[in-house]
């Protein structure tokens, strides 16, 4: 009979610890006016997803797991499990995946954020709010206190309520070489000031947050970066949060929120990473200029580099790919594509600036970059040409059939772009259609397009040509993202094919590296001569 | 005496099973059961099936899968027989399996990794929506040649399915910029028979 007792407690000590937790876990709120149910799942409140369609008069079909919502103008298709969804013709991310809750689907509270404007809060009808203020990248670095605004303000009832109760759901840190972000994701909206102290001659920054709790307990994030040592997230009470952060130079600090829960830490060095005309590493006094030069000479013959390029002074951007946690083609036993293409720029730059161009580096030593980034770093200087180095690879490793040096330029010609593998070219894709007549359009867009093929075919010509045993497989186009988003003439260049035994043996090689920057150098050049010519001829 | 209560308590612990089989059966209903908005629940789980190859083999086709040549520079298309699909969401992951096999022919090159497999596939009017695992992307080894033969090889492939005339990329759920971070994914790609080549 105990037994049947303890059996008896046991059982409804489940059953109602499942409801109790349940019930904890949903709750209510309105949007537009009509009253919706929400659960919580992972820090992330879901709607039923019939009631926000119904909401907001949308109907809902669905086939092959797709789930359609149609209506007041709009098209929206969600796919199960995923975070993702397609509306009208674009792609939204959600924070949380659509799920699939006691048999309906729900979507995250964002998706009316993202889809519709149109936020759920707490038992009160809802307005759309503001968009949230875009970070002021040239505001100052701040000093002493930050108030951290919100686009949505709460009213004080709600933030009197909330006062205290604040948590830190979770962190990321977003390294790049140019800017570190921490992220801290809180359960709810924040208004938070935070205390900011600098030491070490401001290469120590601490940021101190109180009245805030936090899921993640002390955590050491790794950083790989010349100007930065450290970043540490101290949880160091059940109220007191602390951000340390070291760098190896003095470092500035932005803080700024990109959204109603999430505030972004923004970490950047006091004195910007120099370029490549002032740094020391590209200087004509330093490094490795007498030794990496080609064909095995000790001494420039600067003359012979200038010759013909009398009068030209034009800003080049060279592009060394990956770089950092990034290693681009890496085989067992090889050496990585990150490396080979530094050096190998390297001494591309040390050429040209001897040639007395403006070359630059996207990258001068081992670190990441994201893509974005590198964008930036390309667009902001307005190069008239880029050249963005690579190493190949196939799948078909340890043969010798796939070997040689590739040329890509991006060819934005009407052909091209209605050709059959281009991007986004389709008859339903008339947004794409428009955007490329717009481009071609402009005298810019076909200078970019034309620029760039000629620079490929006089790289090919030069390369093929150099007996150093460069083997050119050709110049050929491909919709490459930075070419087509970096705005300005320029190359990807595969120098080789690292899966392949001949070539790597040779990527390898520094006096490999010396050829190919002086292959390129000549590419450059001619390439240069070949524009002025022409543009004189126009004039 | 003592055999009634013997009875009693079997009869209780009868009782307290019959109660715990249906409050599982319940929290199944409630939190578990896989159903969505009234679909066809077997139409919603056939799109998350994988392993094309492992269905019944009846009726055979000839499907054309495209595969790299072995300079790998250009797509080579191979026919070989399959089993019928008839929904082209089967019939993408049964072709992408068997992409993932490797052509089995002379001077053609494999162009996915091993035992490469999406996470989802969805048809959207004409353009399927591919959904790639994570480690996908993790078992390329990068390079724009290997890219392009990655990335057309599937597209040449999958838009030989009737209806199919575009393929968008996903990775682990997230739009992608790129694969191996150069060729641009952001949009969908339509077959691209200049990269069609001999052997």
């Amino acid at each position: 009979m105990k037994k049947t007792v303890v059996a008896l407690l046991v059982t409804s000590v489940w059953f109602l610890s499942v409801a109790s937790l349940s019930a904890q876990d949903k709750g209510s709120g309105s949007v537009k006016g009509r009253s919706v149910n929400y659960v919580k799942v992972d820090s992330v409140r879901y709607v039923a997803i019939d009631e926000a369609a119904g909401a907001i008069g949308l109907t809902v079909s669905g086939r092959e797991g797709i789930v359609n919502l149609e209506g007041a103008g709009r098209s929206v298709r969600l796919m199960p499990g995923k975070r993702v969804a397609i509306v009208d013709s674009g792609f939204r991310k959600f924070r949380g995946p659509v799920r699939n809750i006691g048999g309906k689907l729900y979507v995250p509270e964002d998706f009316l954020d993202e889809v519709y404007r149109a936020p759920l809060s707490g038992g009160r009808e809802e307005k759309a709010p503001e968009q949230a203020k875009p970070a002021d990248p040239a505001a100052p670095p701040v000093a002493g206190t930050v108030a951290v605004e919100l686009p949505k303000t709460p009213t004080p009832e709600e933030l009197a309520a909330l006062k205290g109760k604040e948590r830190v759901t979770d962190l990321t840190l977003d390294a790049g070489a140019e800017s570190t972000s921490l992220y801290l994701d809180f359960d709810r909206p924040v208004e938070k000031a935070i205390k900011l102290k600098k030491s070490d001659e401001g290469k120590t920054l601490t940021v101190t947050f109180t009245d805030l709790a936090s899921d993640p307990a002390t955590k050491v994030f790794p950083v790989d970066s010349p100007w930065l040592e450290s970043v540490k997230y101290i949880r160091s009470d059940d109220k007191t949060v602390i951000v340390k952060i070291t760098g190896r130079a003095p470092i500035k600090l932005k803080a700024y929120n990109t959204g109603r829960t999430r505030l972004r830490i923004s970490i950047e060095p006091e004195t910007p990473a120099l370029p490549a005309a002032d740094n020391p590493e590209l200087s004509p006094a330093a490094g490795t200029a007498e030794t990496s030069l080609a064909a095995g000479t000790t001494e420039v013959d600067v003359a012979a580099l200038r010759a013909g390029l009398e009068g030209i002074r034009a800003v080049i951007a060279i592009d060394p790919g990956h770089g950092g946690s990034d290693f681009g083609v890496a085989p067992e036993g090889r050496a990585a594509e990150k490396t080979i293409v530094l050096e190998v720029g390297r001494r591309l730059a040390r050429l040209l600036e001897l040639a007395d161009q403006k070359p630059f580096l996207t990258r001068s030593g081992d670190y990441f970059l994201r893509h974005g980034q590198r964008v930036e770093l390309v667009a902001g200087r307005s190069p008239a040409l880029l050249v963005s180095l690579h190493c190949n690879a196939s799948l078909n490793e340890g043969a010798d059939a796939a070997r040689g040096m590739e040329i890509y330029y991006r060819d934005a010609s009407p052909e091209a772009e209605s050709a059959p593998g281009a991007a986004g070219a389709s008859v339903a894709d008339e947004a794409i259609r428009r955007e490329v007549r717009q481009i071609l359009a402009s005298p810019d867009g076909k200078a970019v397009s034309v620029g760039s093929r000629a620079l490929a075919e006089s790289i090919m010509r030069f390369a093929a040509a150099s007996g150093s045993g460069l083997f050119v497989r050709g110049a050929r186009s491909a919709d490459v993202l930075l070419l087509r988003e970096a705005g300005v003439p320029g190359v990807h260049i595969e120098l080789g094919f690292l899966t392949s035994p001949v070539d790597a043996r040779s990527l390898e090689d520094p006096r490999f590296w010396d050829e190919a920057a002086e292959s390129l150098f000549r590419g450059i050049k001619d390439h240069l001569i070949a524009a002025r010519s022409a543009e004189g001829g126009a004039k | 005496m003592i055999e009634r209560r013997r009875k009693s308590e079997t009869a209780q612990i009868l009782f307290l099973l019959v109660m715990l089989a249906g409050l599982l059966t319940l929290s199944y209903y409630v939190y578990l059961r896989p159903s969505v908005l009234g679909l066809d629940v077997a139409e919603y789980a056939g799109s998350q099936q994988s392993g094309a190859l492992s269905g019944a083999r009846g009726n055979l086709e000839t499907v054309r899968l495209y595969f790299a040549n072995e300079r790998y520079d250009g797509l080579v298309p191979v026919e070989r027989e399959a089993p019928v699909r008839e929904s082209p969401v089967e019939k993408a992951r049964q072709l992408l399996a068997e992409l993932s096999a490797g052509a089995g022919v002379e001077r053609c090159a494999m162009t996915l990794p091993g035992g490469a497999k999406a996470e989802a596939i969805y048809l959207l009017d004409d353009m399927l929506v591919v959904d790639l695992s994570k480690e996908f992307g993790q078992r390329l080894l990068g390079g724009l040649a290997q890219e392009r033969m990655t990335v057309f090889s599937m597209v040449n492939t999958f838009c030989e399915i009737p209806g199919v005339r575009r393929v968008q990329f996903l990775l682990a759920g997230q739009p992608v910029d790129t694969l191996c971070g150069h060729l641009n994914l952001r949009a969908p790609l339509r077959a691209d028979t200049t990269l069609l080549s001999a052997r």
